[in-house]
């Protein structure tokens, strides 16, 4: 019969679909799905609930609070000398190393350089950390006037004994908070982008004024496009001379504290927070592994390539006749640390930029070309003067450089 | 598998251990309170010991409840085992992580009583638990602990949202309304918030992505279809139909 060699015609099924050979291959693959999609869902829970614990764990929430942060919000609560260290302790210094001890009496304070600190390779001849103790100084002496103390400062009281950076004597005196002293919690390095705005004149020369008071200090700016774009240039080449000096890449890495009990543990050192990166990136850095030192030297380079010397709207280059002076090395510092508090407070923002100045010290200390030093030399016009220290300056892009940095408390750091 | 004979002992002993268990882990957790930053040692270097000590507590009392409900009721089949099982030891495994070794007596001794339980628990036991509704709302009671955990770590105005939204998440799962849209749109409206407020943690808005997802597929008719049908049996009986 011819029925029986036609393919039988397909049946119906009630919603009016076509029925499949096998009926319950369609329950089968939605009770697998259903399976997989909860066996994913939970994976899913399980995942989440491993980052929220990184989280945790890494203080993506507790960003700037703990015991690291405290010397930032209990800086003025303190009385008599002691509170003078509590203003010093929050000084820009290199690597945030805090390479700094004080010793306090009811009418003197001796501020000490605690070379236990010392960075290494990345400030072979002690430049920045001599730089840095003159800012805590600055910071003190800010303090001492805000006090009611009348300070004396006298700087390596000790002939002979370098580590004896400085003596302050304090006698009473009239009580006057300065608006630089107002800034002192609120000075942080940026590290991130800067507005494409440029800097006045005006606010520059009043930066520089600054410094009048301080013998054997200069300070120049770049602000033209051309010589911005020279002085970056030569901050990149010189980062990158420090990522394949070994010695200095492991020095300058080792400063860096990559998990929140670290940075809770040690109060000093770099942090993903204060690298100027926005909210979502830091939180997701915070949440991946440490990443290594090759790594942390590629990126470094790169943030100096972009953001910081691209949107630097200027630089500015602290000179003093000779940068291996630790004593003008700490005058030095206090003019540094007073253009960055007054950036604090008129709505700029700044970055140090030392790439220069650490290859500059390397060359020295190892004797080798004198690539940078020539180039440095270049970059100060007056004869007899020489770069101590760099740094950039603009209208900030956002908040992401205002972050705080750990600290040591002034009880940790008076001997 | 227990025997008839030696259930009722075993089923005591279980309540014993697990009342121990956490009666201890409370205990814990208030030394970790009180001395916390004297023995950071012991009490796993934390930073916030109050914190950490507080959730503790709260996770071990939630182990308590376990343990006394185990103890006050007769009927120990179907559903009660493993969740009584999941009570002890999701509070067991998270305190490892919170107070060091003020943890590993309380925290080993409700495992151990929670893998008792599951040990000697029948096949139809889970069969009658493993419902996917169930499961998906299991999950979002786990998500809604990260939120007041995570709540818990940070401060201020968002810290409130995490542990508000933990908390009202745990409310509407605990009474399963028959107003399924209204239950999703409540679990949003707690998820939300604390997602918003910290966004920039990367964490938070996963997490809330999770719970609109895992809620939609719980609460919105039509999502799952596989409501009051036994997960476990229902996908073995659909697996093993041939052709």
């Amino acid at each position: 019969m011819s029925a029986t060699l036609s393919p039988p015609p397909p049946s119906v099924n009630p919603q009016g679909g076509l029925a499949t050979d096998r009926p319950d291959e369609g329950t089968s693959r939605r009770a697998f799905l259903g399976r997989a999609g909860l066996t994913a869902g939970t994976a899913l829970v399980l995942g989440a609930g491993g980052l929220g614990y990184r989280a945790y764990d890494e203080g993506v929430f507790q960003t700037g609070q703990g015991g690291a942060y405290d010397a930032w919000r209990d800086w003025d609560k303190q009385r008599g000398p002691i509170a003078l260290v509590s203003a010093a302790i929050l000084a820009a210094n290199p690597h945030n190393s805090q390479a700094w001890a004080f010793r306090v009496s009811p009418d003197r304070v001796d501020v000490y350089a605690d070379r236990a600190r010392h960075i290494g390779a990345v400030d072979p001849l002690y430049r920045e950390m001599y730089v840095g103790l003159g800012a805590s100084i600055e910071n003190l002496l800010l303090a001492a006037r805000a006090n009611g103390y009348d300070a004396r400062l006298s700087l390596l009281p000790s002939p002979g004994e370098p580590v004896h950076a400085a003596r302050v004597d304090l006698a009473p005196g009239t009580a006057h908070r300065g608006s630089l002293y107002e800034q002192i919690p609120h000075r942080h390095t940026d590290r991130s982008a800067f507005l494409a705005q440029r800097v006045p004149n005006r606010v520059l020369a009043e930066m520089t004024a600054l410094g009048e008071d301080l013998p054997d200090t200069r300070l120049y700016w770049f602000t033209s496009r051309a010589d911005t774009q020279r002085v970056g240039a030569l901050m990149i080449a010189a980062a990158e001379a420090l990522t394949k000096d070994r010695e200095q890449s492991v020095d300058d890495n080792r400063w860096f504290r990559h998990d929140w009990d670290a940075i809770q543990s040690h109060k000093d050192g770099l942090t993903l927070d204060s690298q100027g990166l926005s909210e979502l990136t830091t939180a997701i850095a915070k949440l991946l592994p440490a990443t290594s030192r090759t790594y942390n030297d590629e990126y470094w380079v790169k943030r100096t390539r972009d953001p910081q010397t691209r949107t630097a709207a200027a630089y500015g280059v602290i000179a003093v006749p000779n940068p291996a002076d630790h004593r003008q090395r700490m005058v030095g510092g206090r003019l540094l640390e007073r253009i960055h508090l007054w950036t604090a407070g008129n709505g700029l923002s700044l970055g140090h930029m030392n790439q220069i100045t650490e290859r500059v010290d390397r060359e020295r200390q190892l004797g080798l070309s004198p690539v940078f030093q020539t180039a440095a030399r270049q970059l100060v016009p007056d004869k007899g003067y020489e770069q101590l220290v760099a740094f950039r300056i603009g209208y900030p892009a956002s908040n992401d450089g205002r972050r705080l940095s750990p600290r040591r408390t002034a009880a940790a750091v008076v001997a | 598998m227990s025997t008839p004979d030696s259930a009722p002992t075993l089923n005591r002993l279980i309540g014993v251990l697990a009342t121990a268990g956490a009666t201890l882990g409370i205990i814990a957790g208030l030394v970790d309170v009180a001395v916390g930053p004297s023995i950071r040692g012991w009490v796993g270097n934390k930073l916030n010991t109050s914190i950490l000590g507080i959730a503790t507590i709260a996770l071990s009392t939630l182990a308590l409840a376990a343990a006394i409900a185990w103890q006050r009721n007769g009927s120990r089949v179907g559903l009660r085992r493993p969740g009584t099982a999941v009570a002890l030891a999701v509070p067991a495994i998270l305190c490892f992580t919170t107070i060091g070794r003020l943890w590993y007596l309380p925290g080993s001794i409700l495992l151990i009583a929670a893998a008792t339980i599951l040990v000697n628990s029948t096949r139809e036991d889970f069969e009658g638990a493993m419902n996917a509704r169930r499961w998906l709302r299991g999950l979002l009671v786990i998500l809604g602990g990260f939120y007041v955990f995570l709540g818990a770590d940070a401060l201020g105005l968002a810290g409130a949202l995490g542990i508000a939204g933990g908390l009202c998440i745990w409310a509407v799962l605990a009474h399963d309304s028959a107003l399924r849209r209204a239950s999703f749109a409540v679990i949003a409206l707690c998820a939300l918030p604390f997602a918003i407020a910290t966004w920039w943690s990367a964490v938070t808005p996963l997490i809330a992505l999770l719970m609109l997802v895992l809620g939609a597929s719980a609460e919105l008719p039509g999502r799952t279809n596989l409501d009051g049908r036994g997960l476990i049996r229902h996908g073995r009986r659909s697996l093993t139909r041939g052709p």
